[in-house]
């Protein structure tokens, strides 16, 4: 357990996790800890392996749109969408306007309650119980205003081949529109506790820094890349949906640390705020969805941004009513070695707030685990390359 | 003397442990919850006092099993001590200094227990304990010693019949700034942190033992807080006849907990162990030693505060 370094100075290996309680999610790691400081980490993922990807190629197509909107519970939304539109890629079909949306009424919806939860659960990370109180308590109306838009909390259940299933009605849009003026002020409210208190100032300046070099070469996505000054958006790059319809402007921070992250996702929120007014005021007459015969073969890849960041499926259809090959990258996988240089250098008092900040979603990022003799393995991707797996 | 000694025993424990209860009500409230009931810590305890202990393979068996006995006894001890209301069955010359001692076992004990429990996190919280402690005793010794010059004696039943906040306000601030700090409640749940370290000191400790950990941290902050009420607000308990002045005492007490506890634990987040000794020396620090240089150049407040009106 104990060492020394050079200096004489004790050191210690302090594991957190795959369960504590600074961890939503399994995730293991090790931390090397001289005194307070943190010198050394070392992370392990691959506890919670679904084998998702391998259950969508053994259902009919319908059904994978099910079972892609369980893979993450707060991106419920953003797996679907993207799924949806990759199989109106490869068999071309064109989605009416209002299909599109609806669509990015939900993706914004969503975007807004996952944000907010990133701020309860900040919060909570750094023992301020009545932020997290307050800002779950006012997430709740986005989940009333979830559940009258589709009789649902958590999986919306809207996306389907070729438009959505559930319309807005004008009683809905009445009532959705109520709501959102609340959350407006509430977004202010909640900006202004984060942004404005001394104490998380001083928990979140300069605590869990990224250059924005070291973000690009590590691959950042999401709001991680945009706190430290990448203008990486995929709504405004890959203009899906409806987000071609809007000029969006990607929210950036720079330094990486706590509080950048926190400006960016608050940022993000009034934006939401804004884009959903602009969608449920400019929401276009038509149908809703689009019949269409049959998916020939083919292959499509893209990108949406999910709450946590760019998220990527890869879908290949072979003219059967399965999948070929399904794969799919979270937002997590790619944010995660953005932790070593956030972590090095750190005190322990950081580490959960840290490991927080980048919002992580262990369980929807686990694709691959390797068991052998009765001994999970992690591998890296030099033995990867070489075969010694 | 026995009765009187078993009657503020009982009376240190149900109404410390009322007090948490009060405390995590309005914590609750001031958080959109409903919180428990206000006995939920008689619920804790006697659960826990019935449960099984288990000794993990520690380095030290006996340093981990007494540190629960000495963090409890020290603050019955304690209670015997502190002026609870009227009564004081043990009353000596020096039971400041005496006192004063006291409140620091409840912390070593952490400090031992958790050093004992081989755990990493025991080890890091029993660290950040040691730092707490020299924050915000240093602060509160130095503001009680300043009482005690002022009044010329370390005797607690003579420091009890004047209202020392009227004399020395700033020494008063300072006293009560280190409140939230000797009860172990956010901002300064630090040794705790249960999302950093997982309640690091208390990780490994269960039943019975658990419950006399906790037992000595509930009855440190009453004494604690009874120790502010006698020193800084004495003379208004002392008047009344037995029975009320339990009461008298118990709301002033409470009073101090839920309104520089637990308002104080609603509105922020946990401190940072490396901000704790810039924020304890820096200004409660110097409120208590301004106090103390003031009265040596004899500055009197009430002198100037009636001049200032009579002008």
């Amino acid at each position: 357990m104990a060492g020394t370094n050079e200096r004489g100075f004790a050191r210690l290996k302090v594991p957190v996790g795959p369960s504590h309680p600074a961890l939503e999610e399994p995730a293991r790691f090790i931390f090397d800890v001289e005194g307070e400081k943190v010198v050394g980490v070392d992370y392990e993922i691959g506890f919670n392996h679904r084998g998702i990807e391998r259950l969508c190629q053994e259902r009919p197509m319908p059904k994978v749109v099910y079972l892609v909107e369980r893979i993450c519970g707060i991106c419920s939304h953003a797996h679907p969408l993207n799924h949806v539109e990759r199989v109106e890629d490869i068999a071309d079909i064109k989605v009416p306007e209002r299909a599109k949306y609806i669509r990015t009424i939900y993706a914004e919806l969503e975007r807004v309650h996952s944000h907010m939860l990133w701020a309860g659960i900040a919060g909570e990370e750094i023992g301020y119980h009545t932020l997290f109180m307050y800002t779950w308590r006012e997430r709740e109306k986005i989940m009333d205003l979830l559940e009258l838009l589709c009789g649902n909390r958590v999986n919306y259940g809207c996306n389907t081949i070729g438009g959505v299933k559930w319309n807005i009605s004008e009683e809905q849009l009445r009532k959705a529109l109520v709501t959102l003026e609340y959350l407006d002020k509430v977004a202010d409210k909640v900006t202004k506790a984060v942004l404005k208190d001394s104490n998380i100032a001083d928990r979140g300046a300069g605590v869990g820094e990224l250059s924005k070099a070291d973000a690009v070469r590590l691959g950042a996505v999401g709001p991680n890349a945009r706190a430290s000054g990448v203008p990486e958006d995929t709504r405004v790059m890959c203009k899906y949906a409806a987000y071609g319809e809007f000029d969006l402007e990607p929210q950036l921070a720079t330094g990486g640390d706590v509080v950048a992250q926190a400006i960016v996702r608050l940022s993000e929120l009034k934006q939401s705020v804004w884009l959903l007014r602009e969608l449920f005021k400019n929401l276009p007459e038509g149908p809703i969805k689009t019949e269409f015969d049959e998916i020939p073969p083919g292959r499509s890849v893209g990108r949406v941004e999910a709450p946590r960041g760019e998220l990527t499926h890869f879908v290949e259809s072979n003219g059967s009513d399965f999948f070929e090959r399904i794969k799919i990258r979270s937002p997590t996988l790619a944010n995660i070695p953005s932790y070593v240089p956030k972590f090095i250098g750190c005190q322990v008092a950081d580490i959960p707030i840290i490991a927080a900040s980048i919002d992580p979603c262990f369980s929807c990022t686990d694709r691959i685990t390797i068991i052998k003799d009765g001994r999970r393995r992690t591998v890296m991707k030099q033995q990867l390359k070489m075969g010694r797996v | 003397m026995i009765v009187e000694a078993l009657v503020a025993i009982v009376y240190a424990f149900v109404s410390a442990l009322l007090l948490q209860g009060i405390r995590r009500i309005v914590v609750a409230h001031s958080q959109f919850r409903k919180g428990p009931s206000i006995f939920q810590n008689f619920y804790d305890f006697f659960k826990l006092m019935g449960k099984e202990t288990l000794t993990p393979n520690v380095t030290s068996p006996l340093l981990f099993n007494i540190a629960p006995i000495l963090s409890a006894s020290s603050m019955i001890v304690a209670a015997l001590i502190v002026p609870l209301a009227s009564s004081q069955p043990a009353v000596g010359a020096g039971d400041l200094i005496f006192i004063i001692y006291l409140l620091t076992l409840p912390p070593i004990a952490l400090i031992l227990g958790g050093s004992a429990s081989g755990s990493p996190y025991g080890a890091i919280g029993a660290a950040r304990e040691v730092a707490l402690l020299i924050a915000y005793e240093t602060p509160f010794i130095i503001s009680i010693i300043t009482v005690a010059i002022v009044a010329g004696t370390f005797e607690l039943s003579k420091l009890s019949q004047t209202a020392y906040i009227t004399v020395l306000p700033l020494a008063a601030i300072a006293a009560i700034w280190t409140l939230p700090a000797a009860a172990g409640v956010p901002p300064f749940d630090i040794p705790e942190a249960e999302t950093e370290i997982v309640s690091g000191p208390y990780i490994e400790y269960s039943g019975p033992n658990l419950a006399l950990l906790k037992l000595g941290q509930w009855l440190k902050t009453f004494i604690y807080a009874s120790l502010i009420s006698a020193i800084f607000f004495g003379t208004t308990i002392y008047h009344f006849q037995d029975g009320l002045n339990f009461v008298i005492h118990f709301a002033i007490v409470a009073v101090l907990v839920t309104i520089f506890i637990a308002f104080w634990q609603a509105t922020t987040g946990r401190m940072r162990v490396t901000r704790l000794l810039k924020y304890f020396w820096s200004i409660p620090i110097t409120l208590a030693i301004a106090e103390l240089v003031l009265y040596l150049a004899g500055v009197k407040y009430m002198t100037v505060i009636s001049g200032l009106v009579g002008r």
